[in-house]
């Protein structure tokens, strides 16, 4: 071979390590050497990496059975049911987002988190997704609202009481108490006793019978006198 | 009953009988405390015993009706109505006002609607004082609940089952005025469908159209006529004592029941203080130790008339 047949030869192996068309070992896939790739990589650049794998697509399923639960004044857990990846892939985190702001990340083995700083009686709304090895992220899983419990009543202070005044201690009310003393007088007198009154001001009632007598109590005895 | 303002009670007497329709409303002026003194007599009116104008076996309350600051008097016949009359701040009285209504017994004064004058109320009905207590309409107004004391339609003789005793006070101590009501006697048998015992009735929210509220003291016997409300112990609820008397075929025994207050509308168990017959007694403290006594006549126009002192302060 002379020179000009050596240096095509080399020119073509230059045009063939610079260009994938010229090998079988350069299938036209879509692939990726690892999840960096998605965030900066072009697609030709990607095909002209010759560790690249197969690509996945797919992104998991939502997380299901997402509960909240321990919900006190400052936290409450969350926890939910695994997630596959119907990608073929593997879960590899979970994204936690509170209000629909990225919170935290748990790895594909946790499946709760505890949401710490919360404002007491304040309603939050969570949701989580799931990443595959490919960064495919899932849609949101369905929304769980709680609340916060509220702040305990603050007690009162309080206000110093100045030193009682004693009050004498109330008499417990008497029974309803009566003795039949006596007979005021008998007869046919008119017993319709049409009175009672203290007629003299003395601080004592006189009884009035129908006949228009005046029985007025001494403190000893009743003394009858005639209305005239 | 000071009925001229002269600072001493005065003595009111209605001088009628059990079997005519005649007689007379009289007062003596009380001669300025001196028991023995000349007690000068005044008559308020005269029944003459004709058609309109008549009355039988009378009682009677005093009270200010009108508001005025003079004391008042209303006269109830047992068969024909009641008179009104009001005081033209003298001792001299406005032509009575005659109001017709059903027989029989129950009258009490009480300013059950709160408009400032005392009301008449009545075994189960009441009548409104109108704000002109002389020329004004006196409105009768049933009692909810109470209607068993005055039934329509029943005869003058049927009727004396439904005589009672009836006083009014604010019992449950909500400003307003209660009923304390007694069936008094009882003729022409017993009978569960007629009213007996001893009740309260505290006034609802409306007194118009609500249904009083019921609480019974006693639901058996048919005689209690005597019934009185008074703070007995003087522990500022008031209680009630009421007596048995040997009108109608009631055949319990006689006695005097008194059922402690609790100020809230109920009532203490009865305490049994007598085993005499009752009729009409009345209330007053003769001893002056502030607590109220208990005069009790037998029957009516017969027998003895006792005392009872009060001993709850001893």
């Amino acid at each position: 071979m002379g020179n000009g047949k050596f240096w095509v030869i080399v020119l073509f192996m230059v045009f063939c390590f610079f260009n994938t068309g010229c090998g079988d070992g350069f299938e036209k896939k879509r692939t990726v050497n690892d999840n960096s790739s998605l965030n900066g990589i072009t697609p030709s650049q990607e095909e002209n990496n010759p560790e690249a794998i197969e690509l996945d697509t797919f992104p998991p399923s939502s997380p299901s059975e997402l509960i909240v639960s321990n919900i006190g004044m400052t936290s409450a857990t969350l926890s939910w049911k695994a997630s596959l990846d119907i990608g073929g892939g593997k879960v590899t985190r979970y994204n936690i987002f509170r209000n629909g702001v990225f919170v935290d990340t748990t790895p594909a083995n946790i499946l709760s988190f505890i949401d710490v700083g919360l404002s007491p009686n304040t309603n939050y709304i969570y949701t989580i997704t799931v990443v595959d090895d490919s960064g495919n992220e899932s849609a949101m899983s369905s929304l769980v609202e709680i609340m916060t419990d509220a702040e305990p009543m603050q007690a009162p202070t309080p206000t110093p009481t100045p030193t009682p005044t004693p009050t004498p201690t109330p008499t417990p009310p008497s029974e309803i108490k009566f003795s039949n003393v006596g007979t005021l007088y008998n007869g046919n007198t008119g017993t319709r006793g049409s009175a009672v009154g203290d007629l003299d001001n003395d601080g004592r009632d006189e009884f009035i019978g129908e006949a228009l007598k005046i029985f007025d109590w001494d403190g000893n005895k009743w003394n009858v006198i005639p209305v005239t | 009953m000071d009925l001229d303002n002269d600072g001493y009670l005065d003595i009111i007497q209605t001088d009628t009988t059990n079997t005519g329709d005649s007689g007379a409303l009289v007062w003596y002026k009380n001669p300025q405390g001196k028991l023995s003194g000349n007690w000068i007599e005044n008559t308020i009116y005269s029944w003459d015993g004709s058609a309109n104008n008549r009355i039988r076996h009378s009682e009677e309350e005093v009270g200010d009706i009108d508001g005025d600051g003079y004391l008042d008097i209303v006269v109830r016949g047992i068969l024909y109505g009641s008179w009104v009359f009001i005081n033209k701040q003298n001792g001299t009285f406005h032509p009575p006002i005659f109001l017709s209504h059903n027989p029989r017994e129950g009258l009490a004064l009480s300013d059950l609607d709160g408009d400032g004058d005392l009301d008449i109320v009545l075994n189960g009905v009441w009548f409104e004082t109108p704000s002109n207590a002389v020329s004004g309409n006196y409105i009768l107004r049933a009692i909810k609940g109470l209607e068993k004391w005055y039934p329509a339609g029943r005869t003058n003789e049927e009727l004396r089952d439904y005589a009672a005793k009836v006083r009014s006070a604010d019992i449950n101590k909500d400003g307003k005025m209660d009923i304390v009501i007694s069936n008094s006697e009882e003729l022409s048998g017993n009978s569960p469908s007629k009213p007996h015992g001893v009740h309260v009735f505290l006034q609802p929210a409306n007194l118009i159209s609500d249904t009083w509220i019921k609480v019974t003291l006693d639901s058996d016997n048919y005689s209690w006529h005597s019934l009185k409300v008074e703070d007995l112990n003087n522990d500022g609820h008031l209680d009630v004592i009421a007596s048995i008397s040997t009108v109608g075929v009631d055949n319990a025994a006689f006695e005097t029941k008194t059922w402690q207050g609790h100020g809230d509308g109920s009532f203490g168990a009865p305490t049994v203080i007598g085993n005499n017959a009752g009729y009409q007694g009345l209330l007053g403290d003769y001893d002056g130790d502030g607590f109220a006594d208990y005069f009790l006549p037998n029957a009516f126009n017969s027998g003895a008339i006792r005392y009872y002192r009060n001993q709850s302060g001893d």
